[in-house]
């Protein structure tokens, strides 16, 4: 048992020789601290007394000593404030002295009454063991003894990591300020009484993969089990008592004796949940923008959302919008239990959710930035359910703790996110609230991208469907098949078109080809075929509109090219035949199959839109009962295949195959061919169109 | 024991060796017995005379100690003045360890020093 030493006090003359008088003080008045402890003691009580000879006040300095038995405390007045930091010199070779009293001092401070203090925990009479003194490195003096005793007893109360010492029976026989607050006892002795089994029982803990942990895999009792190289082990530990979840680095070292054998175990638990959320919390949020990057397609990108947080951030997530009627519309749902999902629809279709609601998914939908429950029990539940069946439904869903975020997008409430866990062990905490937040809001961006990206697809697809070459009506008397494919896998609409439609005394038939492919390209067709069109109507006469889409694409600003065939057949020949009047600027003659046989029709103009005068003129032929005319464009011909073109040989080898075909037949065996036959991706756009006349018409 | 003397405390001695001046302190150094030492190093400094300081006979220095050692390291860097140090007894090793600034210092006995 030491001596308790009375509080002491020393009153000094504030001046240069206060500094070891002060020292003098020390060791007259603090024999009873070990030569190590007092050599700190004396360091630093010289410190805060030459900080008050330098910075402070008034005539005196007084040093107060009190020597207990677990903890000496030193306290150094005068006149002055006390505010040691900032009467620390602001120099490049100043806070030495205050630095020193923060690293050597089991603490430390600074107040009116007290002065400036410090004080030595005095090892001991602390509860611990001598772990032994650190290895001296070559060339350093050792810090030995007892003075290295007190650093390591300091550093280890200040550390932020919790450290235990075990004996090879299990028993704890030190546990630190941290080991305290990280296991949640009241004191280091509640620890030491405990049996390891006790202490685990306090806890669910898992492993990384979310398996149940048993004690004897942590590194403590494998380590004591003799193993030897024990790998830190990270687990995810959740207190019983609160639902508190904690990321722990559990690492091990053995004390041996001199036969090799653990005599004691040091366990250092870092609490790396911060750092483990985190890394989990941006593992999702990248999942989710990869996930919500890969699809443009509206409802594909919402069963991602709830997808991507599933199982790993919650067990089940549903995304809400707002549905008509005034309720909310469960629009995706992923379940950690797929078999839940079907669960899910059903219960939302039987109890759908009111947007008037006051809770849950409805405040979000009204505005509110979140709605948490991180505990819900029975009780809550059946508070919220609307009958018995609903209540057993929501809890074999599975409700213990519930975050429900906006999918949020520039300022705007899309719909909701509802996030769930399951089971009691894993309530969400603020933390999670957060990262939901930031999920809320790249899944709400995402949708309003997928939503305008929707939209614009089906702008888009009516344009095309505008700009697409209709399917054609047979004339009375005739058949008709046609076949129409763009270049480019996205595109419906191209360069080429083909029309059919009535004039006073028969009908035209035109095929065309405007240069260029796309978008662009679409709207000059649309033009070109109603020039062809009204012309055509107006005056019956192929070479007048030919002469007209001339003109119209020549008053164009930029160069408009169009290669086109006209042909207006009017029937009322002798026997049922019919006659057709051609016109042909600059594109493909027409091809006459009659009777097994392809042969070409007519002369071939000026490319409409190339000069600014042209003239046409018209080829007359007779088409006779079971005759077939066929336009087609340059993208038949050009077809590329693996050694060279389709070429016009295999255009009238495959008509002369298929001669007796139908029209519709005909040109499929074409298309078809056509396809057969390229190599590569399709360059260019490929139009056909053919009649057969059948008679029998008006 | 009120009335002890500072000289009993402290010295300071000053030979020379191998062209520089040895200041070779012994006792206890602090902000009571460091004036003179300062004021002799300013001297040195000026006149641009190699020094080295002799910790290794001193029974307690605090950070008075460390202050003065790196001002004149800084000086020395600054004026292009040769200043070192010995290692130093082991209580001075010990606190310039605990202050971290151990490893900082130009030792006479370093390579190059």
């Amino acid at each position: 048992m030491s001596r308790l030493t009375p509080v002491q006090r020393r009153t000094l003359p504030r001046d240069a020789s206060a500094v070891a008088l002060a020292r003098r003080a020390v060791d007259a008045g603090a024999d009873a601290l070990s030569d190590e402890q007092r050599e700190v003691a004396r360091l630093l009580v010289s410190e805060l007394v030459t900080n008050a000879v330098r910075h402070g006040a008034g005539e005196q300095v007084e040093l107060v000593l009190d020597v207990g038995e677990r903890r000496a405390r030193f306290e150094v007045h005068d006149a002055g404030a006390q505010r040691p930091l900032r009467r620390a010199p602001a120099g490049a070779q100043g806070g030495y002295g205050l630095n020193l009293v923060a690293s050597l001092a089991s603490r430390w401070g600074a107040d009116p009454h007290a002065g400036v203090w410090f004080e030595l925990d005095r090892v001991a009479s602390a509860v611990g063991v001598d772990v032994g003194a650190p290895a001296a490195d070559a060339g350093r003096p050792s810090l030995d003894g007892a003075l290295a005793g007190q650093l390591l007893h300091t550093v280890l109360e200040e550390l932020a990591e919790a450290v235990t010492v075990t004996e090879q029976g299990g028993r704890t026989i030190y546990a630190n300020e941290a080991a305290v607050r990280l296991l949640r006892l009241s004191s280091a002795e509640e620890l030491i009484e405990s049996s390891p089994a006790d202490m685990m029982d306090r806890f669910d803990v898992y492993d990384e993969d979310g398996v149940p942990v048993s004690i004897e895999r942590l590194p403590g009792p494998r380590v004591r089990a003799g193993e030897r190289d024990v790998e830190p082990m990270l687990v995810r530990n959740v207190v019983k008592a609160t639902g508190e979840e904690r990321w722990l680095l559990n690492k091990t070292t053995a004390i041996r004796d001199e036969h090799g054998n653990v005599v004691r175990v040091v366990n250092v638990i870092e609490d790396v949940t911060e750092a483990k959320r985190a890394e989990l919390g941006q593992r999702l949020l990248a999942a989710a923008s990869e996930a919500l990057a890969a699809s443009f397609d509206y409802e594909a990108t919402l069963q991602r959302i709830a997808e991507v947080a599933v199982p790993t951030f919650a067990d089940w997530c549903g995304v809400d919008l707002p549905g008509p009627g005034g309720y909310a519309q469960l629009v995706a749902i992923a379940h950690s239990d797929p078999a839940k999902v079907a669960l899910a629809r059903r219960m939302r279709a039987r109890y759908p959710v009111p947007l008037d609601r006051t809770e849950g998914i409805a405040t979000v939908m009204q505005g509110a930035q979140s709605f948490v429950r991180f505990a819900i029990d029975d009780e809550d539940l059946r508070a919220y359910a609307q009958d018995e069946e609903h209540f057993r439904m929501l809890r074999e869903l599975g409700m213990a703790s519930v975050i429900v975020v906006p999918l949020a997008a520039g300022g705007e409430t899309l719909g909701t996110l509802i996030l769930a866990r399951s089971t009691s062990g894993r309530p969400f905490d603020a933390a999670d609230v957060e990262l939901a937040g930031e999920l809320g809001r790249r899944a709400g961006t995402a949708v309003l991208h997928a939503r305008a990206y929707t939209e614009r697809a089906a702008i888009a697809a009516t344009l095309q469907r505008g700009l697409r070459p209709p399917e054609l009506l047979a004339p009375p008397g005739f058949e008709i098949g046609t076949h129409y494919t763009a270049a480019g896998a996205l595109n419906e609409v191209g360069g080429d078109f083909y029309d059919a439609f009535a004039t006073a005394d028969g009908w035209m038939l035109v095929i065309g080809d405007v240069a260029g492919h796309g978008a662009e390209a679409a709207a000059l067709t649309a033009l070109a075929r109603w020039t062809l069109r009204s012309t055509s109507q107006l005056t019956r006469d192929p070479a007048r509109a030919a002469h007209q889409l001339n003109a119209t694409l020549r008053e164009l600003p930029q160069l408009s090219l169009c290669t086109t065939v006209c042909a207006h057949v009017r029937t009322g020949g002798a026997n049922g035949a019919a006659s057709v009047t051609l016109a042909n600027c600059g594109h493909p003659r027409p091809l006459l199959v009659r009777a097994g046989e392809v042969r070409e029709l007519g002369g071939v103009g000026p490319m409409a839109g190339a000069f600014d005068d042209g003239s046409w003129d018209c080829t007359e032929v007779a088409l006779h009962v079971g005759d077939a005319l066929v336009l087609y464009t340059d993208g038949v011909l050009d077809t590329v295949g693996e050694h060279d073109r389709f070429g016009f040989t295999r255009l009238c080898a495959t008509l002369e195959t298929a001669a007796s075909e139908e029209p519709d037949a005909l040109v499929t065996r074409l298309a078809a061919e056509l396809e057969a036959f390229r190599r590569g991706p399709q360059r260019d756009d490929t139009a056909i169109a053919a009649v057969r006349l059948v008679g029998g018409g008006a | 024991m009120d009335d002890f003397d500072a000289a009993e405390l402290f010295e300071m001695r000053e030979l020379r060796e191998d062209g520089a001046t040895v200041i070779a302190l012994t006792g206890e150094l602090d902000y009571g017995t460091v004036a003179q030492v300062q004021q002799r190093l300013g001297e040195l400094r000026d006149a641009r005379a190699p020094v080295v300081l002799d910790l290794d006979e001193l029974t307690f220095m605090d950070s008075t100690g460390i202050r003065l050692v790196l001002t004149a390291c800084e000086d020395a860097r600054e004026a292009g003045w040769s200043f070192r140090v010995t290692r130093g007894s082991e209580r001075v090793q010990r606190v310039l360890e605990a202050a971290q600034v151990i490893d900082r210092l130009p030792y006479h006995d370093a390579a190059g020093g």
